[in-house]
C-alpha cells in the first residue's frame, strides 16, 4: 500500500519530466503519464473501500519528537486523490489539444503534471507538517502556471497577487502549527484543540489559511486575477483541486476545529456564497464569472463542512470539481473559437460550436443545481444540513438563486443569435473528447453520495423534502429574474463589478501601508541611520581629529619638537615597510595584532 | 593525520605559493587556487567520515604556542563548526571557479581568496581565542582588499566603511576575550573548550553583562543586526560578484557563529537576562530588513537587505535557546534551525549574488526598472534565479524552509508573540522576490535585451552546485541536521 501511495505522488512527477523532454509528442506522453498516474489512486480507492488503511512516516526534523513527514491512506485522502487524479487526467488530455499551437507546450503540460504531484502530496499528507510543505508548493506552482504567458502583463500580475494573498493567509497555517505543536506536542492529524490562547491561535489560523486557499471573502480577489492563466490551469487548479484544498483542510481538521472555529468558517462560507454569486452576475468575462462562481460554491462547501460534517462537504467538493472543470473546459473551447473570453466576444459562440455548448450546458445544469445532475444532490445536502441554522440557510438559498441566475445569463449570451464565424481550431477534437468525458461524470456523480458517506463512515447526506422544495424555488426565482430581465440598482451593480470592493479594501488596509512603511524605512535607513548617524559619526570624528591636530601644532614646545623629530626619524625608517606589497601588509597586520594582544595580556597578567 | 590543520593550512600555503611563483605563469594562480580549495574541501570531507555526531566537540588538534598564556594552535569540530566549514569550502570553490577580476585568476586575487578561505576555516575551527581573534580580523583584511581592488564605482568608500565598521566591532570582542581568558580558574587560558566547559564568568552581574555586551556588539555588527547593519548594503553593492557571494554567504556567519560559540556557550547566564532584548533586535532585523528590501530598486541592494532579514531569524533562534526555562527540545530545535539557516542562507544568497553578477555583466545595470522580460532571452537563467528566489522566500522543498520552521518552533516556546510576528516576515520576503521577478524577468522583453546570451559553462559551474544543495537540503534536511545535532554539544 505504501508503494502505491508513493506511486500516486511520484508518477505525475516522472510524467512531468518525461513530458518536458518529449518535444512535439508531449501531448501523448503527458496523457499516457496522467493515465498511468491515475491507476494507483483508483486501486487505493478500491482497497480503502475494503477497509484498507496505511501510513508511512519518516523523521524529518530530528531535534525534537513529533516532527515527521508521512503519507497516509484513509477514506478522506483517497477520495481526494482519486478526484485529483481523475480531473487531472481529463485536463491533461484536454490541454494537449488546447496548447496545440503553443511552442512551449511541453513546459505547459509538464507544469500541470508537476502540480498533480504536489497536489497528491497535499491530500495524501499524514500530519500538518507534510500538509504545510505541499500546501505551499502548490501555491508556488499555481503562481508559475498563472504566469505561463509571461510576455502578457496580466499573467505575471495575477500570479504575484495570487501567491501573495494566499501566502499572507498561510501565516495562519504556520501560526496554527506552532500553537498546536506547543500545546499538543505533535503535528499529527486528529488531535484535540489545546485550551486557552493556543487553541484560539490554532482555530483562527487554520480557518484563515483555508479562507486564503479557497478564495473566501474578503480574500477572494486573487482568484479573479488568476484567470489570466491558461484555461486548463484555471480548470485544474483554480476550480477543481487546489482551491478546494481549503475545504479539505477544514474537513481534515474537523476535530481540531470543532465548535466556534467551524462556526466562523460556516459564516465566512455562507457570506462568500452570496457575495460570489453577486459578483458573478456582474462580470463581463466568462472565466471571471466562473471564478466568482467557484468562490461561491467553495463557500457552500464551507457551510457544508461546518453544518453537515465531512461527507456533505466532500460530496459537493467532488461534484463541483467535475461540474466546474467541465464549464472551464467548455469555456476554453469557446476561447479558441473566438480568441478571447469576454462575454461580448462570445455572443452566439454556442451556436457555432455546438459540442462545446452541450458540454457547457451539462456543467451549468449541474452547478446550477438542477436535478438530476450531480451538484443538485450535493448542494441539496448542504441546504438540508443548514436547516437548523436559519442564517446560513437563508444565505445558502440566496446563493442558490444567484447560481441559477448567473449561469443562465451566460448561457443566454452564448446561445444568442449571431453571425456565423466558426473558424477551424487545432486540437478541437481532443478538447471536446476530454471535456465531454468530464461532463458525463457530472451526470453520474449524483449517485456517489451514499457510497461516499459509507466510505467516510459518516452520516449519509440527508435530503429532506423541505430542502428540495426550497432549493428548487430558489433556483426558479434566480432563473426567473434573468428571464424577466430584472436589473440590480446601479450602485449594487457597480459594486458587484468591482468585486464588492474587497480588493480596494485590502489595498487600502494592507498593501498601501506596507508600501508606505517600506519607503519610509528605506529612506530612514539611507539618510538618517547610514547618512546622518553612521557616516556623520565618521565625519565628526575626523573633524575632531583635525581640530586636535591644529591645536597640538600651535602648542609645540621644544621638548615635543625634539620628540617629534625622533618620531620622524623612526617614521622615516618605518617608511621602508610601506612597500605596497599586499602580502607584506597582511603579514604585518597579523604580527601587529598578535603583538597588541600579547602586550595587553601581559600587562593584565602582571 | 591532522585533517583540520590540513584543511586550514592548504589554502594558506596555496596563497603563499601563488605569490611566490613568477608572474609569467599566467594560468598557475587559477590552478593552484582551485586545487588548494578542492583539497581543503576533501580534508573536510575526510573529517565528516571521522566525525561522530553524538560526541560534541571532538577531533581536537593541539600544538603548544605560547604556554605561559595557554595559547595554542587548537582546532576542533562540533556539528556547527563542521557544517559551516563545509558550506564555506563549497562557496569558496564556487567563487574561485567564477573568479575575481580579469580571467584567468590573477596572483593577487588568488592569494586573497585563498587567505580569506584559510582565515575563515581557521575561525570556524579555532578552539583557541587567540587564533579565533586573529582569524576574525584576517578575514576583514582580505575582504577589504577584495572590495578595494575589484569593487564598483564607490569601492574605496565601501571598503573603508566595511573595514572601519567591522574593526570597531572587533575591538570589544578583543576586550571580551581578554576578560574571559583572565577570569579562568588558576592560570589564564585561551582554551575555548575549557572556557565553554568551566564558564568562569557565571551569573549576570555587571561584569558578566559587560563582557556579554562586548562580544554581542562585535558579533552584532558582523551579522549584521539592525541598527548595526548599514555597512552591509554599501559593501555588498560595491564588492565584485565573488566578493559579495563570500561576504554574504560566509562572512556574515562569523557573527552568528560567535553568538552561539561565545555568548551562548560561555556566557549563558548573562545571555538569559538579555535574551528578550536580543530576540527583539532579531525581530526588528527580520521586519525592518524585509521592509527596506521591499523598497529597493537595485537588485543587488535588495538581496543585500534580505540578508538582514534572514540573519535576523538566526538571532531570534539563538536568543530563544538562551532564554531561561526553555526545554531542551525547543533549544535543540532553535539551534538546529539557526545553524541550518546559516547554511541555507549561505547557499541561497551566494546563488543570488552570482545571479545578479551574471546579469550585470550582460546588461551593465541592476535597476529593476531598466531590466524586464529577461526570462524570454535567458530561459535557463530565468528558471534558476526563480528557484533561488523561491528558496530565499522560504518555500518548502528548498533549504530555508526547514531552517525557518525549526526557528519558529523553537522560538515559539520561549516567546509565542515574537515567533508569531516573525512569521509575517515570510510574507514580506515573498512580496520582495515576486515583485523583483515580475519586474525584471517577466513581462515584455525590451528590444535591447532580446539578444542576451543565456548562461555559459563557467557560470553554470559556479551556480548549479549551490542550487543542487539547496534542493537536497530542502527535501531531506537531515543531510545537514544529522551532522549538526546541536543537542549533543549545547550545554
Amino acid at each position: 500500500m505504501v508503494a502505491l501511495l508513493w506511486a500516486v505522488v511520484l508518477l505525475p512527477l516522472a510524467a512531468a519530466a518525461a513530458t518536458r523532454l518529449a518535444g512535439p509528442r508531449a501531448d501523448v506522453v503527458a496523457l499516457a503519464g496522467a493515465a498511468v498516474a491515475a491507476i494507483p489512486a483508483w486501486i487505493l480507492l478500491v482497497a480503502a473501500a475494503g477497509g484498507e488503511r496505511a501510513t508511512w512516516a519518516m523523521t524529518w526534523l530530528p531535534a525534537a519528537p513529533g516532527l515527521d513527514v508521512g503519507l497516509r491512506l484513509d477514506a478522506l485522502s483517497v477520495v481526494m486523490a482519486v478526484t485529483v487524479a481523475s480531473v487531472g487526467l481529463a485536463v491533461v488530455a484536454y490541454a494537449g489539444g488546447y496548447f496545440a499551437n503553443e511552442p512551449r507546450r511541453p513546459a505547459a503540460l509538464a507544469g500541470l503534471l508537476a502540480f498533480l504531484c504536489a497536489m497528491q502530496g497535499l491530500v495524501l499528507a499524514d500530519g500538518y507538517l507534510t500538509l504545510l510543505i505541499f500546501w505551499e508548493i502548490v501555491g508556488a506552482l499555481s503562481a508559475r502556471l498563472i504566469a505561463f504567458d509571461r510576455a502578457e502583463p496580466d499573467g505575471p500580475a495575477g500570479a504575484v497577487r495570487a501567491f501573495l494573498t494566499t501566502r499572507a493567509a498561510d501565516v495562519g497555517l504556520y501560526v496554527a502549527l506552532l500553537a498546536l505543536y506547543a500545546g499538543a506536542g505533535t503535528l499529527a492529524f486528529g488531535s484535540e484543540r489545546p485550551g486557552g490562547e493556543l487553541g484560539a491561535l490554532v482555530g483562527i489560523g487554520l480557518v484563515l489559511a483555508a479562507m486564503g486557499k479557497s478564495a473566501q471573502a474578503p480574500l477572494q480577489g486573487w482568484l479573479a486575477g488568476a484567470m489570466a492563466g491558461p484555461t486548463p490551469v484555471s480548470a485544474l487548479l483554480h476550480s477543481a483541486t487546489m482551491v478546494a484544498a481549503g475545504v479539505y483542510l477544514l474537513v481534515r481538521s474537523h476535530e481540531l476545529l470543532a465548535g466556534w472555529p467551524l462556526e466562523i468558517a460556516g459564516w465566512v462560507g455562507a457570506i462568500t456564497a452570496v457575495a460570489g454569486a453577486v459578483i458573478a452576475l456582474a462580470q463581463q468575462d466568462l472565466k471571471r464569472v466562473l471564478a466568482a462562481s467557484t468562490t461561491s460554491q467553495l463557500g457552500l462547501m464551507f457551510v457544508g463542512a461546518a453544518a453537515g460534517g465531512p461527507a456533505v462537504a466532500i460530496f459537493h467538493l467532488v461534484a463541483h470539481a467535475a461540474g466546474k472543470a467541465t464549464l472551464f473546459l467548455a469555456a476554453g473551447m469557446f476561447q479558441h473559437d473566438r480568441e478571447g473570453t469576454a462575454l461580448e466576444r462570445l455572443r452566439g459562440a454556442g451556436r457555432d460550436d455546438r459540442a462545446a455548448m452541450a458540454i457547457f450546458a451539462v456543467g451549468a445544469l449541474s452547478i446550477a443545481a438542477v436535478p438530476p445532475f450531480a451538484a443538485f444532490w450535493s448542494k441539496d445536502a448542504i441546504t438540508a444540513a443548514a436547516e437548523g441554522h436559519a442564517g446560513w440557510l437563508a444565505l445558502v438559498l440566496l446563493a442558490g438563486a444567484g447560481g441559477a441566475a448567473y449561469l443562465l445569463r451566460v448561457a443566454r449570451i452564448l446561445w444568442a443569435p449571431a453571425p456565423h464565424t466558426r473558424p477551424v481550431v487545432a486540437g478541437h477534437r481532443m478538447m471536446a473528447g476530454a471535456a465531454g468525458t468530464l461532463a458525463a461524470a457530472s451526470v453520474g456523480l449524483g449517485l456517489a453520495g451514499a457510497p461516499l458517506a459509507a466510505l467516510l463512515s459518516a452520516q449519509p447526506p440527508a435530503i429532506t423534502v423541505t430542502s428540495v422544495v426550497l432549493s428548487l424555488i430558489a433556483a426558479a426565482v434566480g432563473a426567473g429574474a434573468i428571464l424577466l430581465g430584472w436589473r440590480a440598482p446601479a450602485p449594487v451593480a457597480a459594486a458587484a463589478r468591482a468585486g464588492l470592493y474587497a480588493d480596494a479594501m485590502l489595498r487600502t488596509v494592507v498593501q498601501a501601508p506596507v508600501a508606505l512603511g517600506a519607503r519610509l524605512a528605506a529612506r530612514w535607513d539611507d539618510r538618517m541611520l547610514d547618512g546622518a548617524i553612521v557616516d556623520g559619526t565618521g565625519r565628526v570624528t575626523l573633524r575632531i581629529a583635525h581640530a586636535q591636530r591644529r591645536l597640538e601644532e600651535r602648542r609645540i614646545d621644544a621638548a615635543v619638537d625634539e620628540l617629534a623629530r625622533a618620531v620622524g626619524r623612526a617614521g622615516a625608517q618605518n617608511r621602508r615597510l610601506q612597500t605596497g606589497r599586499l602580502h607584506e601588509y597582511l603579514r604585518d597586520t597579523v604580527l601587529g595584532t598578535m603583538a597588541v594582544v600579547v602586550l595587553i595580556a601581559l600587562a593584565a597578567v602582571l | 593525520m591532522p585533517w583540520l590543520t590540513i584543511a586550514v593550512v592548504l589554502p594558506l600555503l596555496g596563497a603563499a605559493l601563488t605569490v611566490a611563483l613568477p608572474s609569467s605563469l599566467r594560468a598557475a594562480p587559477q590552478v593552484i587556487a582551485l586545487s588548494a580549495a578542492a583539497l581543503s574541501l576533501l580534508a573536510l570531507l575526510v573529517t565528516v567520515a571521522r566525525f561522530d555526531p553524538g560526541a560534541g566537540m571532538q577531533l581536537v588538534e593541539e600544538a603548544r604556542w605560547i604556554p605561559s598564556l595557554d595559547v595554542a594552535w587548537r582546532l576542533g569540530v562540533d556539528g556547527m563548526a563542521l557544517a559551516l566549514c563545509l558550506m564555506s569550502a563549497i562557496l569558496f570553490l564556487a567563487a574561485i571557479a567564477y573568479g575575481v577580476g580579469p580571467r584567468p585568476l590573477g596572483r593577487t586575487a588568488a592569494a586573497l581568496l585563498l587567505s580569506l578561505e584559510g582565515a575563515t576555516l581557521a575561525f570556524f575551527l579555532a578552539e583557541d581565542f587567540f587564533l579565533f581573534y586573529v582569524a576574525f580580523d584576517l578575514t576583514l583584511v582580505a575582504m577589504y582588499f577584495l572590495i578595494a581592488l575589484w569593487g564598483g564605482e564607490r569601492k574605496r568608500y565601501a571598503a573603508l566603511k566595511f573595514f572601519l565598521y567591522t574593526l570597531i566591532g572587533s575591538l570589544p570582542v578583543l576586550l571580551g576575550i581578554i576578560a574571559l581568558s583572565l577570569s579562568a580558574d588558576g592560570a589564564p587560558t585561551f582554551d575555548m573548550i575549557r572556557l565553554a566547559d568551566e564558564r568562569p564568568i557565571a551569573g549576570s552581574g555587571l561584569g558578566a553583562s559587560l563582557v556579554f555586551l562586548a562580544f554581542f556588539v562585535g558579533f552584532a555588527i558582523k551579522t549584521p543586526i539592525v541598527p548595526f547593519h548599514t555597512w552591509l548594503p554599501a559593501a555588498h553593492v560595491e564588492a565584485p560578484t565573488a566578493g559579495s557571494v563570500l561576504l554574504a554567504g560566509v562572512l556574515l556567519k562569523l557573527g552568528t557563529y560567535g553568538l552561539v560559540r561565545v555568548n551562548l556557550q560561555m556566557l549563558p547566564d548573562a545571555f538569559a537576562t538579555f535574551a528578550l532584548p536580543v530576540a527583539l533586535l532579531g525581530l526588528l532585523s527580520v521586519l525592518y530588513g524585509a521592509l527596506v528590501a521591499l523598497a529597493q530598486t537595485d537588485l543587488k541592494r535588495l538581496i543585500a537587505y534580505t540578508s538582514v532579514n534572514h540573519m535576523g531569524y538566526v538571532v531570534i533562534a539563538v536568543a530563544a535557546a538562551a532564554s531561561a526555562g526553555i526545554s531542551p527540545e525547543a533549544r535543540a530545535l532553535a539551534i538546529d534551525g539557526a545553524v541550518l539557516q546559516m547554511l541555507a542562507h549561505g547557499l541561497v544568497t551566494g546563488a543570488l549574488f552570482f545571479c545578479v553578477g551574471f546579469i550585470q555583466t550582460r546588461t551593465h545595470t541592476r535597476e529593476l526598472g531598466a531590466l524586464g522580460g529577461l526570462m524570454q532571452p535567458m530561459p535557463v537563467y530565468g528558471s534558476l534565479i526563480a528557484l533561488a528566489f523561491f528558496a530565499s522566500l522560504g518555500l518548502p522543498g528548498l533549504a530555508q524552509f526547514p531552517a525557518e520552521l525549526q526557528i519558529f518552533l523553537g522560538a515559539f516556546e520561549a516567546w509565542p508573540a515574537v515567533a508569531a510576528v516573525a512569521v509575517i516576515g515570510i510574507v514580506l520576503t515573498a512580496a520582495i522576490f515576486l515583485r523583483a521577478l515580475q519586474r525584471a524577468f517577466l513581462g515584455e522583453t525590451p528590444e535591447r535585451w532580446t539578444g542576451l546570451p543565456d548562461l555559459d559553462r563557467r557560470e553554470l559551474v559556479a551556480l548549479l552546485p549551490l542550487l543542487v544543495l539547496v534542493v537536497a537540503l530542502g527535501v531531506y534536511p537531515r543531510l545537514a541536521l544529522d551532522l549538526i545535532s546541536s543537542g549533543s554539544w549545547l550545554p
